[in-house]
């Protein structure tokens, strides 16, 4: 274990050095995150004393939602880990076993403060449990359904690194969206007594407390057995692998001069997490759409404008895929900025129009032309909008991103003001539709967007070395 | 062809390159020599657009790098020192991107793409993604995309690094017919005597300022190799104080 000690010791330095060569709070949107961090804690804090009262009825509901929350905030610092100087694969050629590259892997987790920060508001839970039936063996559960989250974060991350995998967990999450969607809309949800969350409650207020922590305890080793074997995986798959793979896109021709880099930023696009939260919500819908024996076109316009938030940061971070590395060989080739931008930009309106084009010939069906040409027109100058705001942002604040996680470093702030700025074209459409607001809205809107795309594409020009340092 | 002009870059207070000054002919396979960390790189990386100079100029094939670097890049060919590939492209891809930015026709594209990647031996490997490629392929792809677009200058940053001894040779003929065609190679090499039997002149670069500048001609007339030259301006230092090796 001193190998492993020393590797992390040398981990916790680098961080930290990083950390302080950032300067000040602005780097990073560090100050940003403080604020939003410090606001989400204080109001988290704050439910914990109706938590408290309602453990004292002997009630569960709000410690259950707590716990489903506390179970995804672990996911953020695993898999937005861009902090993270030495990775497994960097030590694939040293005399570590598997399992002492598992623990380096797990303890670097906990390099960064944002973890400990999740770690004392996860124990925090022990504040209403003092006034549960049972405090101790509410308490064990709750160590145990923080360590299972933990192991269930890192299983994911895992499978996001192997490409069959990341395919199967896809195509599970889209099984689980319809049938989901399917029980929904059929009111035939049915109530998981198995549910770790239901698991750690009943451990806190029930008599046979001792049966829910031992089916708590089971699942989370069985999560750090497969975040063990996910990772020992992946460690094998790396070191194997060189394949002419076959993919869909390798047969694509795009034309044009911009053709090749289209391509590649499509590829890019489709490795980023958060754009495939937008999956579930038109599956849902079209589901909703095809059922539904009166649809509204109310919640239709709404989706539409739903559909566009999970783009905030792949539009308002085009560079935050590439590589330094990539930077340069834009440098290379005789395209000015805007080329570029333009580029990822029709990536971006590629992957949305086969999005739209699943729900609107279900919308023309449902709700008639005039509405569907209405919705189609309010998408477009969403479009519009959040790509002129999104290419702005691009060159005034990039961050680095990674394939297969979440995006992470971004300023709240800002996504926030994106998602109102992009949607303010959809919320006029919903309230005035008329010809000449469309019109106005179209003339607007396109105007923007070539005032964004050349100025944009300028800075970009004049500030590369700066992006190539911000991503490095 | 290829004129520098007082070529300058500072990084914060640590000058990378001084007042660089010299000129390549066209035709010319130039050798640009130096120790780790002398700044030829940094040169290259200027000459080609991917760094700007603090101060200076340098013109290539009469257009200045400050006010026209669109024109330049679309007659230049350049292999960097960090290849600066796309990790989810494959070999193909990569050269049918070149070919299109460079206004190719497709049919042209393939064309060359399958002569170059044929004559790099990386033909049967063309498909595979360059996140998969070993070093030694990830350069050749570089290689071809540098030459795909028939540049009118070559840059080369370290080309016969990683390569195998086939290829190798076989770029070193491909250089010779590019040069007397007249397309002029500028080329940054540590391996002195691959250089040696190679380039027409060279300059040797030593912290971050120009140490030497002349032709082979001239190097072998004064009864002297290039490695006696290099060692003249370029510190070593001896085998000593290793006891506890072996």
């Amino acid at each position: 274990m001193d190998r492993v000690a020393a590797i992390l010791g040398f981990q916790w330095r680098a961080y930290w050095r990083r950390f302080h060569r950032a300067g000040n709070l602005t780097t990073n949107n560090a100050g940003v995150w403080i604020l939003f961090g410090g606001i989400a804690v204080f109001r988290y804090l704050q439910l914990l004393p109706r938590v408290s009262t309602q453990f004292a009825h002997g009630e569960t509901a709000r410690y259950e939602a707590l716990l489903i929350g506390v179970f995804f905030v672990w996911m953020f610092p695993v898999m937005g880990e861009s902090w993270r100087s030495i990775g497994s694969r960097a030590l694939l050629h040293t005399p570590l076993t598997p399992r002492e590259l598992f623990c380096i892997r797990l303890g670097s987790v906990f390099v960064s403060p944002v973890t400990w920060v999740i770690v004392a508001c996860s124990l925090a839970l022990g504040y209403p449990l003092a006034r549960a039936p049972n405090p101790v063996a509410g308490m064990i559960a709750l160590v145990l359904f923080l360590l299972f989250s933990l192991a269930m974060s890192l299983t994911i991350a895992h499978v996001l690194s192997s490409a069959v995998m990341r395919k199967l967990l896809l195509g599970t999450m889209v099984v689980v969206c319809i049938l989901v969607g399917a029980l929904w809309l059929t009111k035939r949800a049915p109530g998981f007594s198995w549910w770790p969350n239901r698991l750690a409650a009943d451990a806190a207020v029930r008599a046979n407390a001792f049966g829910s922590i031992v089916a708590l305890a089971a699942l989370t080793i069985a999560a750090f057995g497969a975040s063990f074997w996910t990772f020992k995986s992946g460690l094998q798959y790396v070191a194997s692998r060189r394949s002419q793979r076959f993919t869909v896109l390798g047969l694509i021709h795009f034309p044009g001069r911009l053709g090749g880099l289209l391509k590649k930023d499509l590829r890019y696009v489709i490795r980023l997490l958060d754009v495939y939260f937008a999956f579930p919500i038109v599956i849902l819908f079209v589901i909703y759409l095809a059922s539904n024996p009166e649809p509204s076109a109310a919640v239709f316009r709404v989706v539409l404008i739903i559909l566009f938030l999970p783009w905030i940061s792949m539009t308002s971070n085009s560079f935050g895929l590439d590589t330094p590395l990539g930077l340069d060989r834009y440098s290379l080739f005789p395209l000015r900025g805007c080329d570029i931008l333009l580029s990822k930009n029709l990536a971006f309106a590629l992957i949305l129009m086969l999005l739209v084009g699943a729900v609107f010939p279900l919308a023309f069906w449902r709700f008639g032309p005039g509405t569907a040409v209405l919705g189609l027109i309010a998408v477009v100058l969403m479009a519009l909008a959040y790509l002129s705001w999104g290419n702005w942002m691009s060159v005034r604040d990039p961050y680095k991103m990674q394939f297969y996680r979440f995006s992470a470093g971004g300023s709240p702030a800002d996504a926030i003001m994106g998602m109102l700025f992009g949607s303010i074209p959809g919320l006029i459409m919903i309230y005035s539709g008329t010809l000449w607001t469309t019109l106005l809205l179209m003339l607007v809107y396109s105007a923007l967007y070539y005032f964004s795309v050349t100025r944009s594409g300028r800075r970009f020009e004049q500030q590369r070395e700066d992006i190539r340092q911000a991503l490095s | 062809m290829v004129e520098l002009r007082g070529l300058t870059r500072k990084f914060g207070e640590f000058v990378a390159v001084n007042n660089l000054r010299l000129q390549v002919s066209q035709g010319t396979i130039f050798g640009f020599l130096g120790p780790n960390g002398a700044g030829k790189s940094t040169t290259v990386k200027m000459l080609t657009g991917i760094l700007k100079p603090s101060a200076g100029d340098a013109l290539i094939d009469g257009l200045s790098i400050q006010t026209s670097p669109l024109e330049i890049k679309q007659k230049i060919g350049v292999l960097p020192e960090d290849l600066a590939l796309f990790d989810s492209l494959t070999i193909w891809e990569h050269l049918k991107m070149c070919g299109a930015i460079y206004g190719l026709r497709n049919s042209e594209t393939e064309t060359r793409a399958e002569q170059l990647l044929n004559y790099l031996d990386l033909w049967t490997d063309r498909h595979t993604f360059v996140e998969q490629s070993s070093y030694g392929m990830k350069k050749k792809c570089a290689l071809a995309m540098a030459l795909i677009h028939n540049p009118k200058v070559l840059f080369l940053d370290e080309p016969f690094e990683g390569i195998d001894p086939v290829t190798s040779r076989n770029i070193k003929d491909l250089l010779v017919v590019m040069s007397n065609k007249g397309i002029t190679v500028f080329l940054t090499s540590h391996i002195l005597e691959v250089v040696e039997r190679l380039v027409h002149s060279f300059a040797v670069i030593v912290r971050g300022e120009l140490a030497c500048c002349q032709t082979m001609e001239e190097t072998l007339a004064s009864g002297r190799t290039l490695e006696d030259l290099y060692f003249q301006y370029v510190e070593r230092r001896q085998v000593e104080g290793f006891e506890w090796i072996g």
